[in-house]
């Protein structure tokens, strides 16, 4: 029972400063969607933004494909850190769960 | 969990074989356990063992590694990220599934600092590592050549280091030596033991030997000790 005990609490130790990486990585992420508005036939790029209960756009007028791939890439990787996240969180409830009955098993 | 752990590392181990990294690394720990299975063209795993979520890479000439990589950025779109781990900032690349760790041989005195790879990541450098690398087999799997320690310097290694581990980790390696043997025994390599031992460093047959008797493994010692 020891071996697996302390490989479970090695794995929660691990998750919990998963959690931490994500959410910092989160934090550090720029924040805001690019929103495209097509006005006389061009496109003209807004960047939204949540700011308490509103949703504020700010322009940022004509925009280069590199800038809106860039834009793209971070909408991406914050999509995929909150699923990981949202896993990560289900492993620690799944670990602790696991100590736990071990524990009052034993 | 464990198909997508899977279908996971072999993403990677793609990305390592398109970066040309693949050639440079052999394949440790825990998880080198799992690929043997294919070596003895098992189904199942070929001992039961726990399996943490670390992903060793070992690299036996870190020198040799001359082209820059920016491993991180290239695994940034699965969703792995770095992490510094303790006071040395040992570097791992992380993810819920698993992480990734490089290793390379402590030679010579001990070196307080992380090894810096051309990857953009640093490796940890370990004591006794280098008797993985003298011999090893390969096994392909998904197209993919991996290259592993053979199971009897693994287990050698594994025997010598042991009592290395801190004591909570020291009951699962033992487990998993006992585990290794009982195989090595089954599938009738356990011989091929004796033909690693003798060409191992005198010194650490002496730790060897010694360690056995913490296993009482008496049977192998007198295996190993047949001929000296």
């Amino acid at each position: 029972m020891e071996p697996i005990k302390s490989v479970l609490k090695e794995e929660l130790e691990n998750s919990l400063r998963l959690k931490r990486q994500y959410e910092k990585e989160l934090k550090n992420l720029p924040k805001g969607v690019l929103v495209c508005k097509v006005i006389k036939g061009h496109k003209y790029y807004y960047l939204a933004k949540r700011e308490g209960n509103k949703v504020k756009y700010f322009y940022k007028g004509k925009l280069s494909k590199e800038e809106i791939k860039k834009f793209n890439q971070i909408k991406q990787l914050r999509k995929k850190y909150k699923k990981l996240l949202r896993e990560v969180n289900k492993q620690i409830d799944f670990l602790r769960k696991s100590i736990r009955s071990g524990e009052k098993a034993s | 969990m464990e198909r997508k752990q899977v279908n996971l590392l072999f993403k990677v181990l793609k990305i390592f074989q398109q970066q040309g990294i693949l050639n440079h690394v052999i394949i440790i720990g825990s998880w080198c356990i799992y690929f043997y299975k294919f070596y003895f063209k098992r189904k199942t795993p070929i001992i039961a063992s726990l399996r943490t979520r670390d992903v060793d890479f070992f690299i036996p000439e870190p020198t040799s590694i001359n082209k820059k990589i920016d491993l991180p950025n290239i695994l940034k779109h699965l969703g792995f990220i770095v992490d510094f781990r303790g006071e040395k900032g040992y570097m791992r690349l992380v993810h819920p599934a698993f992480f990734i760790e490089f290793l390379v041989p402590e030679r010579g005195r001990p070196i307080d600092k992380p090894y810096s790879l051309p990857l953009g990541v640093n490796a940890q450098r370990l004591r006794f590592l280098d008797m993985l690398s003298l011999k090893t087999i390969q096994v392909k799997v998904r197209d993919i050549k991996l290259t592993l320690p053979h199971p009897s310097y693994f287990l050698l290694h594994k025997i010598i280091i042991f009592k290395r581990r801190k004591q909570e980790k020291q009951s699962k390696e033992m487990e998993q030596i006992r585990r290794l043997i009982r195989f090595l025994e089954e599938v009738k390599q356990i011989d091929s033991l004796k033909e690693t031992y003798f060409k191992i460093h005198p010194k650490w047959r002496k730790r060897i030997i010694n360690n056995l008797k913490t296993l009482k493994e008496e049977k192998i010692i007198e295996l190993l000790s047949a001929e000296i």
